[in-house]
């Protein structure tokens, strides 16, 4: 493939894939993206890559393996009997573990 | 499951019934173990993150309130399982992403083969799949495989990390961009021929 420019349209393209590759896909922008990767070389082999890029992503993790499962049954069933489901030592935060960690809203 | 299956089996487990924790486990830990692997490209790292979690699940499920997935509250606690695990790692590691320009692609697109897995072996694909996440810092990898491993939508990675959609948007693009331009070496189609 020759090489090109970057010229606007296509760095628009590039960044459109990247931000909405897989949703919202009957968007108006969205059209205007698809008919322009359908006309554009360049663009049709960035999109067709980042594809790819991601089928690679899904299609290489492992199982979760049996002997893992066992584990953590018994792990479950010995922390039942523990704790008695004791709850006057929880926390009311409904969605985090002991210690927060997402940095959450920091920076865009 | 269907959510109202699903809900009966919460609140059996909620009161300590084994049986009802059993089948969360072989619902939902398939799920955890998989995203923490994408995470941190580690078996044993994920086996680990996947008991932690489900650890946080016994101790808090009384507190879910089935006003959310199950599937959404699961995901919050793991991410921010792997987020700790990942804090751990070596910051000097990460590649910036701050500015655009880190992320454009290069000058010549170049196509990738048509099947990128017949030619590269699969142990150096994993290989290279695990250096290219072990690159990103733990907010991009997280955004990346809840949006394309696990199929979240934006609102939702946005709800589970608490980002704005704006931040989920702007990490995601930065993460593809870098993932895709870290493998391009290797699967482009003419750099073989």
């Amino acid at each position: 493939m020759t090489e090109h420019d970057h010229d606007l349209s296509c760095v628009e393209v590039w960044r459109y894939i990247c931000r909405h590759h897989g949703e919202d896909e009957n968007s108006k922008e969205c059209q205007a993206v698809k008919q322009h990767i359908a006309e554009c070389p360049h663009c049709s082999a960035y999109c067709d890559s980042m594809e790819k890029m991601i089928d690679l992503f899904r299609s290489n993790s492992p199982p979760f393996p049996e002997r893992a499962k066992k584990n953590l049954v018994d792990l479950l069933h010995e922390a039942l009997v523990s704790t008695g489901r004791n709850r006057s030592d929880e926390t009311d935060n409904p969605t985090t573990p002991e210690s927060p960690g997402f940095p959450g809203n920091a920076t865009t | 499951m269907e959510r109202a299956e699903e809900f009966a089996l919460i609140e059996k487990a909620k009161s300590g019934d084994k049986q009802a924790i059993e089948k969360l486990v072989e619902e939902f830990a398939p799920m955890v173990f998989r995203f923490s692997f994408n995470v941190c490209r580690d078996q044993e790292k994920a086996e680990h993150t996947t008991q932690e979690t489900f650890l946080s699940v016994l101790k808090k499920l009384h507190q879910f309130d089935n006003r959310s997935k199950f599937s959404t509250w699961l995901y919050t606690i793991v991410s921010n399982h792997c987020f700790m695990l990942a804090r751990k790692e070596k910051a000097s590691r990460f590649v910036s992403l701050d500015e655009e320009d880190s992320v454009m692609p290069e000058k010549t697109i170049t196509p990738w083969e048509e099947s990128p897995l017949s030619r590269v072996e699969q142990g150096e694909i994993r290989r290279l799949l695990d250096e290219g996440i072990e690159r990103l810092s733990p907010d991009y990898r997280i955004v990346f495989v809840l949006r394309d491993i696990e199929g979240l939508s934006t609102n939702e990675i946005s709800k589970i990390t608490n980002l704005s959609v704006p931040a989920v948007k702007s990490r995601l693009h930065r993460a593809r961009a870098f993932l895709r331009n870290f493998l391009t070496p290797y699967f482009a189609e003419d750099l073989h021929d």
